[in-house]
C-alpha cells in the first residue's frame, strides 16, 4: 500500500480526470474547447495565457487546461504537465507549412517525463476547410508510428461544426479509464 | 378455561415456528442461487480471460519466432498491445463479482504480457527505423534548400517553410520571389483558395476577392491589397510593407516595420515583431460588400485597434511594439 495507490484510491473516488490541451497557435484549440462544453465560438481570438474548464462527461470530471500555443507561450507549456492523465494534440492539417514545426513540437513534448504514460489524443483539426490533409496523411507527417512510449490515437474534427469531437474524447476517456481506474 | 387457553398458545407457537422454518429456508434457497449465479460469471470471467490470454501468447510467440514479416511487425505490435488494454478493461469490468485471487491471478498475467510486449518490441524493432527516417527526410530538407538558394539568393534559412510536404495536393495559389512587378488575381482564381505569397521584394500585389487564408511571409517593401479573407491572414518575416486586409484573425510574427490598415473580426496577434503601425481598413472597391458577405464576415464589425502583443504581458503599460497611427498618417488611395 504505497503512496500511489492511496493517491489512486483518491482519484478513483472522485472519478476525476486532467486533461491537458497543447498544439501550435491557430490550431484550435480553444475553439475545441468551447465547441465541447456548448459555448459560442464566433468571438475566440488567441489565446493569452490558458483557459480552464471543469465538465461532467460520461460520469467522470473532467479538468481540460487549454494553453495557449504561440511561440512565445510554449515555454510555459511544461508549467502544467505535473498530474497530466491526457493529452490532447490538436493539429490545424491544413496548415501544411507548419506541420514541420509541429511534429517536432510534438516529439520534443513527449520526452518529458512528467508526461510519461498520459494517453495522447491527436485531433486532426479543420477537416471542415478545402485544402486539408486526411488524418492518415498527418499521422506519416507528423511521425505518429514512432511513438511507442505513449497510447495515442489520431481523430479527425472539425471543431467549427463539432463533428466527431465526442468520439476522439470518448477514447480518451475510456482510454485512461481503464489505465487509472483500475483496482489494484 | 386455563386448559383451553394454554392450547391455543402453543398451536400460536407452533404455527410461528413454522412460519420462521420455512423463511430460513427460502433465504438458503436464495443464497444458494446467487452463489451459482457467481461461480457462473467468475467461471465464464476465467474462460474468456484464458481464451484471449492464449491468443494474445500466441501473437507474441508468432513474433518471437520470426513468423511475422519485418515491415509487418509494428502494425502486429501495435494490435497486441490494444488486445492486452482490452483484456485489462474487462477485467477491471469483472471487479465487482471476482474473488481478490482471481483479481491479483489476472493482473498478473496481464502484467507478464505487457512485460513479453515490451522485451519483444525492444529486441525485433530496434530504434533504427525512426533513425532512418529521420535521415531520408534530413536529405530530402537538403536539397530543398540548395534548390532555393540557386533561384533566390539571400534568403534566410528560417524562413523557408515547406518540407516533407511536396506530394499532398495542394490548394494554393500566389507568387514567390518576384521583384518589383505589379501582380494581381482576380476573384475567380481566389475565391475560397489558400494564397501564399512568399519572397517578394518591392512588388504591388492586389488581391480583389475572397480567399480562404492568406499567407505572407519574407516580403520587403511590398504593399498587399486583399478583400476579405474568410479566416485568418498570417504574416512572418516582413520588412516595411504596407498591408491593406480585411479578415476574421490576423498573426503577425517576426515582422518589422510595416503599417496595417486592417479590417479584423476577433483580435490582431502580434510575436517577436516591433515598429508596427494600424489603422482602419480603407480599400474601397466594386462588389466588396459582396465578397465581405462570401466570406461570412460582419462588415460592421471592426477590430482593428485591438493588438495583442505576445512579448509584452504587462497589462498597466501599453505594448512599445505597435501603435495606432495618426490621422494624419493615414491613406486611403490605393489607386
Amino acid at each position: 500500500m504505497g503512496l500511489l495507490t492511496i493517491l489512486k484510491k483518491m482519484k478513483l473516488k472522485e472519478k476525476e480526470m486532467r486533461i491537458l490541451m497543447l498544439g501550435l497557435d491557430n490550431a484550435g484549440k480553444t475553439t475545441i474547447l468551447k465547441k465541447f462544453n456548448g459555448e459560442e465560438i464566433d468571438t475566440i481570438s488567441p489565446t493569452l495565457g490558458f483557459n480552464i474548464k471543469t465538465l461532467e462527461h460520461k460520469g467522470y470530471k473532467l479538468n481540460i487546461w487549454d494553453v495557449g500555443g504561440q511561440k512565445s507561450l510554449r515555454s510555459y507549456w511544461r508549467n502544467y504537465f505535473e498530474r497530466t492523465d491526457g493529452l490532447i494534440w490538436v493539429v490545424d492539417s491544413a496548415d501544411k507549412r507548419r506541420l514541420d514545426d509541429c511534429r517536432k513540437e510534438l516529439h520534443a513534448l513527449l520526452q518529458e517525463e512528467r508526461l510519461a504514460g498520459a494517453t495522447l489524443l491527436i485531433f486532426s483539426n479543420k477537416r471542415d476547410l478545402p485544402g486539408a490533409l486526411l488524418a492518415e496523411e498527418i499521422r506519416d507527417v507528423l511521425e505518429l508510428e514512432s511513438i511507442k512510449t505513449h497510447h495515442w490515437k489520431i481523430v479527425w474534427c472539425s471543431a467549427i461544426t463539432g463533428q466527431n469531437l465526442l468520439e476522439g474524447i470518448n477514447w480518451l476517456i475510456d482510454d485512461i479509464a481503464a489505465r487509472i481506474f483500475t483496482v489494484d | 378455561m386455563d386448559k383451553l387457553c394454554g392450547a391455543e398458545i402453543v398451536t400460536g407457537r407452533i404455527l410461528r415456528r413454522e412460519r420462521e422454518r420455512r423463511h430460513a429456508m427460502k433465504e438458503k434457497r436464495e443464497k444458494k442461487e446467487e452463489n451459482m449465479l457467481s461461480t457462473e460469471q467468475v467461471s465464464y470471467f476465467v474462460d474468456t480471460f484464458t481464451q484471449k490470454r492464449d491468443e494474445i501468447e500466441g501473437a507474441l510467440n508468432a513474433a518471437d519466432l520470426g513468423e511475422v514479416e519485418k515491415n509487418k511487425l509494428p502494425s502486429h505490435f501495435d494490435k497486441i498491445s490494444k488486445d492486452i488494454l482490452i483484456l485489462q478493461r474487462f477485467t477491471s469490468d469483472s471487479i465487482p463479482y471476482l474473488r481478490e485471487y482471481d483479481i491479483r491471478k489476472s493482473q498478473e498475467a496481464i502484467q507478464n504480457l505487457q512485460q513479453k510486449l515490451q522485451e519483444l518490441d525492444k529486441r525485433l524493432l530496434p530504434k533504427k527505423k525512426f533513425g532512418f527516417k529521420k535521415k531520408s527526410c534530413d536529405t530530402r530538407k537538403e536539397s530543398f534548400l540548395q534548390k532555393i538558394e540557386d533561384t533566390v539568393d539571400s534568403i534566410p534559412v528560417s524562413t523557408l517553410p515547406f518540407k516533407a510536404l511536396c506530394g499532398y495536393t495542394e490548394n494554393n495559389c500566389g507568387f514567390s520571389g518576384r521583384t518589383e512587378e505589379n501582380l494581381s488575381l482576380s476573384d475567380e482564381v481566389i475565391c475560397r483558395k489558400d494564397i501564399v505569397l512568399t519572397n517578394l521584394v518591392g512588388c504591388t500585389v492586389k488581391l480583389v476577392g475572397s480567399p480562404s487564408t492568406l499567407h505572407m511571409a519574407s516580403l520587403h517593401n511590398c504593399r498587399i491589397m486583399s478583400g476579405p479573407v474568410a479566416r485568418s491572414v498570417f504574416i512572418e518575416d516582413c520588412v516595411d510593407c504596407t498591408f491593406i486586409l480585411a479578415c476574421q484573425q490576423l498573426r503577425i510574427h517576426n515582422t518589422k516595420h510595416c503599417v496595417m490598415y486592417s479590417h479584423v473580426t476577433s483580435r490582431t496577434v502580434i510575436e517577436d515583431s516591433t515598429q508596427l503601425g494600424f489603422a482602419p481598413y480603407s480599400l474601397k472597391y466594386e462588389n466588396m460588400e459582396h465578397h465581405f458577405k462570401i466570406a461570412g464576415l460582419d462588415i460592421n464589425i471592426n477590430n482593428w485597434n485591438l493588438v495583442d502583443d505576445f512579448n509584452w504581458l504587462a497589462s498597466d503599460k501599453p505594448s512599445p511594439n505597435w501603435h495606432i497611427l495618426k490621422a494624419d498618417e493615414m491613406k486611403d488611395d490605393w489607386v
